[in-house]
């Protein structure tokens, strides 16, 4: 268990972080400069926080108040940086086996074997005798969890691990780590700025805003409940639609009356009038030609497409709805089918389980005007 | 290099000559390169010859053996090596840590005390003398007191050599490790710290290794402006054999009193002696370019 509730003060922003890790893999996930870096190097002492406190189970690694400042080297914490993290004049291994000898003190023979043990964990028992720029990009990355994971550390600190790496690469080791980590159940950290990578990886994850978690759940509960538009549009929600709450009769449900006409809600405790986004992911929007029969999903309108772009796995359209253009996602093969061409008109159906409200109290931020 | 990029980007008549277009490049691409040479000529002469004049002269006269048994020679020879040496250590013990401060540390007036202390490189070394001397000497700002409290008298001694030499060679070696510690990403010394290693482990195995050759450049740099050190040297140590009379001093006495051959043995030693230095600073240098970055 890892507590963490420190402030500091920095040039651009001020820090506040609060979270706890249970187990498993949390990701911090949140755009450059938002401070997830400096919070990792802070959980690992490089870095000494303004205020707050840090505790690992039961061990104080930081407490403003008592005075408790531990220094990196007792604090047991492995701690992968993005780049350039293998010590570049010495081998493989060792780079796992000499902090060992030198900084646990563990005898040579000690240190040797626990080196191989882990090279042979990320697969890189015969590269042993190789120096860091004869090894790739993914393979030194593979050393450094390697040299961070021998020393036995009760938490797991991952800066970015893969951002560098090629997308093949990186996929792979994502793959790879995750099953190291489940086999060794090391409480990890990961911070990202690739969505997909943080959806793929965490057990949890806290979506960082201006140095302070936002928000913090499931990967799933938060691409379909963002808690604010900031939010909602670091998890990519794309659609994010003003209007506001109206109930259109006696006990009716509530819907949000909006440009594209009303969206109707499963429930909503809001009262009417209240100003709101509703948000729809790009993968909620089915679309479907015009003569396309309703079935039991909402039909909320007709639109055209104005634009059409292949990502390779998936296509994403825009479709202009009554003056909104609408994100929308598809398999390539539902591209096919439909033939998305540009002016082509097109019916949207949305489910009602995939609109999700946000309202926008005075205490929450406004958004900045968008209508796309 | 330039005849064959000029071939290729003229290929129309050069093609005609199949296989040989590469070793035929047209007039135009020659007379430039011609004019080039013409006109690099006379400096490379006149930085070139007057270095191979010295052995020229130096090795028909037969009298090599004799000047190097000539107790000026020896005496200037030993106090050269001697004092360098000297020189060599206490700048390497002091700049070290001066270099990390520069390097590591960011604090105000950082690049003010950087620039003062690169000053001795470019000041006149007489100047490095009469100043040494309004430090330490009789008359000097802290001369009196280390006379009166310890009866130290630093001028005209051997130690007053070493100090000249270090006043002007230290900033040669901070400049280099500065550079050389700075070239170490501080994120390794970071990830050595959360492996347990201490700030000493951490400096003896990652750092030093990495910045070794810039230390090493920076080390031989400062090692030879010491041992060619003269201006600040005849200052403030004077000219006294067998205890300030370095080599440059020795041969500046020896040409005086017409002791050629002496002067000439002197001379050719230290020309050998700065060729190596200088190709062993071009190893390291680029060692340290291309030993990393990979």
């Amino acid at each position: 268990m890892l507590r963490v509730d420190i402030r500091k003060r920095l040039a651009t922003i001020d820090l506040d972080m609060r979270f706890e890790l249970a187990g498993d893999v949390l990701v911090l996930f949140g755009a450059s400069g938002s401070g997830k870096s400096m919070t990792l190097k802070m959980i690992a002492g490089i870095e000494q926080p303004d205020s707050g406190v840090i505790q690992a189970n039961d061990l104080l690694l930081f407490d403003r108040t008592a005075g408790i400042g531990l220094p990196p080297q007792t604090r047991r914490i492995g701690y992968v940086p993005q780049n350039y993290t293998l010590f570049p004049h010495l081998t493989a291994h060792a780079n796992i086996a000499m902090p060992l000898r030198k900084g646990r003190g563990w005898p040579s023979a000690r240190a040797d074997a626990r080196a191989r043990e882990m090279l042979a964990l990320v697969g890189l028992e015969t590269r042993g005798a190789a120096r860091p720029h004869e090894l790739s990009g993914g393979q030194q990355q593979r050393v450094a969890l390697a040299r961070a994971l021998a020393i036995e550390p009760e938490v797991l600190l991952l800066d970015e691990p893969f951002a560098a790496l090629d997308a093949p690469i990186r996929a792979e080791l994502r793959a790879e780590f995750r099953d190291i980590q489940h086999a060794m159940r090391i409480p990890t950290i990961f911070v990202t700025h690739d969505l997909e990578e943080a959806v793929a990886i965490s057990h949890q994850m806290a979506v960082v805003v201006e140095g302070s978690v936002r928000q913090i759940g499931p990967a799933r509960s938060i691409l379909d409940h963002p808690a604010d538009v900031r939010v909602a549009e670091l998890v990519q929600s794309r659609n994010l639609i003003p209007g506001h709450i109206a109930r259109t009769g006696e006990g009716a449900d509530a819907v949000v009356r909006t440009a594209l006409g009303d969206l109707p809600l499963l429930a909503s405790p809001l009262a009417d009038g209240t100003a709101v986004i509703a948000v729809i992911r790009p993968e909620a929007i089915q679309i479907a030609r015009e003569d396309w029969q309703e079935n039991d999903l909402l039909l909320t309108g007709t639109g055209v497409l104005t634009a059409s772009v292949d990502h390779g796995t998936r296509v994403v359209v825009v479709i202009n709805v009554s003056g909104l253009s609408l994100e929308a996602s598809l398999s390539p093969t539902e591209a096919r089918q439909l033939s998305v061409v540009p002016t082509s008109c097109f019916r949207i159906a949305v489910a009602r389980t995939d609109i999700h409200v946000i309202p926008l109290t005075p205490l929450s931020n406004p958004p900045t005007d968008r209508t796309d | 290099m330039h005849s064959s990029s000029a071939a290729e980007t003229r290929p129309t008549g050069a093609q005609v000559e199949d296989g040989r277009v590469r070793r035929q490049p047209g007039r135009m691409a020659r007379s430039p390169r011609l004019i080039l040479w013409l006109s690099s000529f006379v400096l490379i002469a006149f930085l070139t010859i007057p270095l191979a004049a010295i052995f020229i002269r130096a090795l028909p006269s037969g009298e090599i053996g004799d000047a190097l048994r000539d107790p000026v020679v020896r005496e200037a020879l030993t106090l050269s090596f001697l004092t360098t040496g000297a020189t060599l250590i206490i700048v390497i013990a002091l700049g070290t840590p001066v270099a990390w401060l520069l390097a590591r540390y960011g604090f105000r007036g950082r690049d003010a005390l950087s620039t003062l202390i690169e000053l001795p490189m470019v000041l006149p070394p007489a100047v490095a003398g009469v100043a040494l001397l309004m430090a330490f000497g009789r008359r000097g700002v802290f001369g009196p007191f280390l006379s009166d409290t310890f009866g130290i008298e630093l001028p005209f001694t051997t130690v007053a050599v070493v100090l000249a030499q270090a006043f002007v060679a230290a900033p040669f070696y901070v400049k280099s490790a500065q550079a050389g510690f700075a070239s170490v990403d501080p994120e390794l010394e970071h990830v050595a710290a959360t492996l347990g290693l201490s700030r000493v482990s951490t400096f003896a195995s990652i750092t030093v290794p990495l910045a070794l050759p810039a230390l090493l450049g920076g080390a031989v740099m400062a090692w030879a402006r010491a041992l060619g050190e003269f201006g600040a040297t005849i200052m403030f140590a004077g000219n006294f054999i067998g205890r300030t009379q370095t080599m440059p001093l020795a041969i500046y006495q020896t040409m005086e009193s017409g002791q050629l051959n002496a002067a000439l043995v002197l001379s050719g030693i230290l020309v050998i002696v700065s060729f190596t230095v200088l190709i062993a600073f071009k190893w390291l240098a680029g060692y340290a370019a291309g030993g990393r970055v990979r």
